[in-house]
């Protein structure tokens, strides 16, 4: 499979080539070889995992964000009783 | 061990006995309004619709030779992503060309030119270019897009390389926790009835081991 097969699948889930080259750096990856099977799977686990993690964080983040926005809206209201 | 090998085979047992889609799933996903699309035709529309179906052969539904037209693919497409029309259309080419290899009107599906092992492995049989998304490849679209937003793009990727377009069942039930009898039921779909049946015992497997 040639680069431009390779990174369709990062196309369709929204990461340009640039991101995807950029995920695999650690690989020392040549663009103009052609990419075994194998190599496909375990490239975009790599990338995978990346989006996993961002995307678990960002769900963190913003429970985090909310549960403070409740707290401090119910300290607000338990002012304003008092 | 023979506790779970138990629970297993009782859970096992409990499946029905036909692998093809029931015409109350299909209807019931179209009632979610997920199959505008890919309506089947033995689903009764206008005056007939609500009608109770009998179980005759003619009420089987196989979705695997449903297809979805450029301007639904995008309708769908902008309804559930935010990308551009001309990264839509550009996606719609990606599924839905064929090899550029001349005279070969195989079926390229997502991911380019590997071995005929691979490819069978990925894409399945391979099928002539009609223009449009087969239904199996428009799941495993709808499929990716829930595995990204629910934070599990390796295990859609890992049950992927395990079995090719079942996998996206087992992913949208993991996702979305949607009935295991309809996920089963659209493996039936997809003409997989050996496979799904091992399927089954590995999802089961699965859930009972958590």
């Amino acid at each position: 499979m040639s680069w431009e097969e390779f990174t369709r699948l990062g196309y369709i889930m929204g990461i340009s080539e640039v991101d995807v080259y950029a995920a695999l750096t650690a690989f020392k990856l040549d663009i103009y070889q052609p990419i075994r099977y194998d190599e496909f799977i375990c490239y975009y686990f790599t990338i995978m995992s990346h989006i996993d993690e961002a995307r678990n964080n960002e769900t963190n983040a913003s429970f985090f964000r909310n549960r403070y926005k409740e707290t401090a809206e119910a300290k607000k209201e338990e002012c304003c009783i008092q | 061990m023979c506790s779970s090998d138990l629970s297993i085979a009782a859970a096992t047992a409990q499946l029905p006995a036909s692998p093809a889609v029931t015409a109350a799933a299909v209807k019931a996903l179209v009632a979610q309004g997920l199959m505008d699309g890919v309506r089947p035709k033995s689903i009764p529309v206008g005056p007939n619709l609500g009608k109770s179906l009998g179980s005759s052969e003619s009420d089987r539904i196989t979705l695997a030779s449903k297809v979805i037209n450029e301007t639904q693919f995008i309708n769908f497409m902008r309804e559930l992503t935010d990308f551009g029309d001309h990264q839509i259309v550009e996606m719609f080419d990606i599924f839905g060309t064929c090899a550029r290899g001349g005279a070969s009107r195989r079926h390229t599906c997502t991911v380019g030119t590997f071995s005929s092992a691979d490819r069978t492995r990925i894409c399945g049989t391979d099928k002539e270019d009609c223009g449009g998304i087969y239904f199996e490849e428009w799941f495993l679209l709808l499929a990716l897009f829930c595995a990204i937003e629910s934070g599990q793009c390796k295990q859609f990727l890992y049950v992927e390389t395990l079995t090719r377009a079942y996998s996206l069942s087992l992913s949208l039930s993991h996702s979305l926790s949607l009935s295991l009898s309809l996920s089963l039921g659209t493996d039936g779909a997809l003409g997989t009835d050996t496979e799904s049946r091992s399927l089954r015992r590995w999802s089961i497997t699965q859930r009972a081991t958590r």
